[in-house]
C-alpha cells in the first residue's frame, strides 16, 4: 500500500474536520445507476436497434431481457453487455480496412 | 534473565525466525496490496486518457457516446463514471451523484458505492474538462478488496504454521544444544573428580561440535601429558638430588666428627658446599628451560649471524677439546648464516652439545661443529666419535633428567640435552639425534630468515638476559 494511500484516511479526516458543513451533506455512499431495471431496458434497446442477425447476439438478447424482467437484473445486464461487446467486435471486424 | 543458556538459544531462535517470518508477511502482503492497487490505478488512467482524446476529437456529444459505449460493454460490472459541467449539473454516467470530497484533479479518491444493493468500495480520480466540465472516472474495487481480505486471512493462517515451525525449531535447537553441553560437562565434571582419561565424544560429522571436542580433547590430552612431565620431574629432582644432599650431610657430618684440626673441618665444610653449589645449579638449570618453554624470551628475538657466533665457540671449545685427551675440533660453517632468535640461547644450547661431545668424545677424537642453510632450514650439528646415544633411548634423551646407561658414569644431572630441545621449540625448530657412526650427532633444525624479515629486521636490537651457562658436569 502506497504511503499516499495510508495518509488518505488521516489526511480525509481532517478535511471532514476543516469543511464540516460540506461534508455533512454528502451521503456516505453512493448509488450507482447502472444495475437498474430502467438500465436494462436502455440496454435491451440499444442491441435491439442494431438487427443483428448473429444467433449467439439474438440468444443474448433474450435472455437478458427475459432475466430483467423476471428480476435478475444484474444477470440480464450481464448478457446484454456479452451482446454489446459482440457486436462491436463484428462491427471492428466488418469495417472495411483504411 | 533466563538461567538456562539453552532455553535462551532456543528463544533467540524462535525470535529470530518469527521476525524473519512477520517481515517476509509483511512483505509480501505489501507488495501485493500495492500491485492492486497500482493496477487500479493504471486502469483508470488509461480510461481517462481514452476519454479525453475522445473529447479533444468530438466534444461534449463525443465523449458521452464513448461513456455510454464503455458502460454498456463493461462486462465485468466495475465501471464508474460521472461528466458534470460547470455547474455541477448531471450530464452522463452512473453515479447518482457527484461526490462533493472528489475536488482536487490528479488525486486518488476512495468511495462506498452501493451496486445492486451491495455496497462495495471504489477508487475514482477527478479530470476537468474544457468548457468547465469535470470528468469522474473510477472502478469498483470490491474484487481488490476480497482478495486482500482471503490474502490477510492466509497470512494470518501461515503465521500460525510459522509460529507451530519456529517453537519445533526452538525445541530442536534447545535439545541439540543441551545434548552437546552435557557432553563435554560431564567429561569436565569426571576430569575434575581426579580422572583425566575420558574424553568428548565426537558425532564423526565433521561439524563444529566435532570441532570443539577435537579441541577440548588436544588440550586434555596436553594437560595430561604436563600433569606426567611434573610427575616424572618431580621424581626425578627427589632421586637426583637426594644423593648430593646425602653427601654434603655426610661431608658435614664427617667433619663435626672427625676433624682434628681447623683445616681438616673447613675442607670437609669446602667440600659440602661443592656439593650444594650443584643441588643450585640443577635448580638453576631447571628454571631457566621453564623459563624457555614459557616463551617469554620470544620477544627478545632479533636477527643473528651464525657465523660469527659459531667460529666464536669453536675457538673457545676447541682449547678446551685439546686438553681433553688431545681432541680435535672442526668447524664447517659458512661465513653468514642469518636467522632470527635469541643470541644466548643459542650460544648456550650449542655450548651444552659441544660440552657433551668432549665429555663422550674417546681420546685422540674428532668433533664436528657444522651449520648449513637446507632450503628454509638452517641445520647445525655437532657431531663425536664417542659412544653415542642407543636408539632406543633417544626418544627419551631429551627428557629432564634422563640419562641413558653409558652416561651414568660420567657426571652430570641430565638436563643438557633438555635445555637444547627447549631453544629448538622456543625457536619453532627441533632437536634431531642421529648416529654419526660411529658417535652422536646432534643437530638443531631452525627456520632460516626469509629476504622479507631480513629487510624488515633491526640487527641492532639489544641482547638482554645474562649469558650463563650450565657446568659442563650439568650436560647430557
Amino acid at each position: 500500500m502506497s504511503i499516499r494511500r495510508a495518509l488518505r484516511v488521516p489526511v480525509l479526516l481532517a478535511s471532514f474536520g476543516l469543511c464540516g458543513r460540506a461534508v455533512a451533506d454528502e451521503p456516505s455512499s453512493f448509488a450507482l445507476t447502472t444495475d437498474t431495471p430502467a438500465y436494462c431496458a436502455q440496454l435491451v434497446r440499444q442491441v435491439a436497434d442494431r438487427h443483428s442477425q448473429s444467433l449467439d447476439v439474438q440468444r443474448l438478447l433474450a435472455e437478458g431481457r427475459e432475466m430483467c424482467e423476471d428480476g435478475q437484473v444484474r444477470g440480464g445486464i450481464r448478457r446484454l453487455r456479452r451482446a454489446l461487446v459482440l457486436l462491436h467486435h463484428r462491427a471492428v471486424r466488418d469495417e472495411p480496412p483504411p | 534473565m533466563i538461567r538456562s543458556a539453552s532455553l535462551r538459544f532456543a528463544t533467540l531462535f524462535g525470535l529470530v525466525f518469527a521476525l524473519s517470518a512477520l517481515a517476509l508477511v509483511a512483505f509480501l502482503w505489501f507488495s501485493t496490496a500495492n500491485l492492486l492497487d497500482r493496477q487500479v490505478e493504471a486502469a483508470i488512467n488509461a480510461d481517462a486518457q481514452g476519454l479525453v482524446e475522445r473529447w479533444s476529437e468530438g466534444g461534449v456529444p463525443a465523449l458521452l457516446l464513448t461513456i455510454q459505449e464503455r458502460l454498456g460493454e463493461n462486462v465485468d460490472d466495475d465501471a464508474i463514471y460521472e461528466v458534470t459541467d460547470s455547474l455541477q449539473r448531471w450530464v452522463a454516467g452512473n453515479l447518482n451523484q457527484w461526490p462533493v470530497k472528489v475536488e482536487t484533479p490528479g488525486v486518488f479518491y476512495e468511495l462506498q458505492v452501493v451496486r445492486a444493493g451491495t455496497r462495495s468500495l471504489a477508487d475514482v480520480r477527478r479530470y476537468d474538462l474544457p468548457g468547465g466540465f469535470h470528468l469522474l472516472v473510477g472502478r469498483d474495487v470490491r474484487g481488490r478488496v476480497e482478495l486482500r481480505r482471503l490474502l490477510t486471512n492466509a497470512l494470518f493462517s501461515s503465521l500460525l504454521v510459522i509460529a507451530a515451525l519456529g517453537a519445533a525449531g526452538a525445541f530442536v535447537i534447545r535439545n541439540v544444544f543441551r545434548r552437546m553441553v552435557a557432553e563435554v560437562s560431564a567429561t569436565a565434571e569426571a576430569i575434575a573428580g581426579g580422572d583425566l582419561t575420558p574424553r568428548v565424544r565426537r558425532s564423526g560429522r565433521g561439524d563444529e561440535f566435532d570441532r570443539m571436542a577435537e579441541s577440548i580433547n588436544t588440550m586434555l590430552e596436553r594437560i595430561a601429558k604436563l600433569m606426567d612431565g611434573v610427575r616424572q620431574v618431580s621424581n626425578a629432582i627427589a632421586h637426583d638430588l637426594r644423593t648430593p644432599i646425602t653427601r654434603a650431610r655426610a661431608r658435614l657430618e664427617d667433619a663435626s666428627l672427625h676433624a682434628r684440626t681447623e683445616g681438616e673441618l673447613r675442607a670437609g665444610v669446602e667440600r659440602a658446599v661443592s656439593d650444594l653449589d650443584n643441588v643450585t645449579a640443577v635448580f638453576h638449570a631447571l628454571m631457566r628451560i621453564a623459563e624457555i618453554e614459557v616463551g617469554a624470551r620470544r620477544s627478545a628475538f632479533a636477527e643473528i649471524d651464525l657465523g660469527p657466533l659459531l667460529a666464536d665457540l669453536a675457538e673457545l671449545y676447541s682449547a678446551v677439546a685439546e686438553e681433553h685427551g688431545g681432541l680435535s675440533l672442526r668447524l664447517e660453517v659458512p661465513d653468514t648464516l642469518a636467522i632470527l632468535g635469541d643470541r644466548d640461547l643459542l650460544q648456550q644450547a650449542v655450548a651444552n652439545l659441544l660440552d657433551n661431545a668432549i665429555k663422550f668424545s674417546p681420546d685422540r677424537g674428532h668433533i664436528t661443529l657444522a651449520a648449513a642453510r637446507v632450503d628454509r632450514q638452517v641445520r647445525l650439528s655437532v657431531a663425536d666419535q664417542g659412544a653415542g646415544i642407543p636408539e632406543a633411548d633417544r626418544p627419551r634423551a631429551t627428557e629432564r633428567f634422563f640419562r641413558g646407561e653409558a652416561a651414568r658414569s660420567t657426571p652430570g644431572s641430565g638436563l643438557g640435552l633438555a635445555l637444547v630441545q627447549a631453544v629448538a621449540l622456543l625457536h619453532e625448530g627441533s632437536l634431531l639425534l642421529e648416529d654419526a657412526h660411529p658417535g652422536l650427532r646432534a643437530t638443531l633444525v631452525i627456520p632460516a630468515m626469509s629476504p622479507v624479515q631480513q629487510m624488515n629486521s633491526d640487527s641492532s636490537a639489544p641482547h638482554p638476559e645474562d649469558t650463563a651457562t650450565l657446568p659442563s658436569d650439568l650436560r647430557r
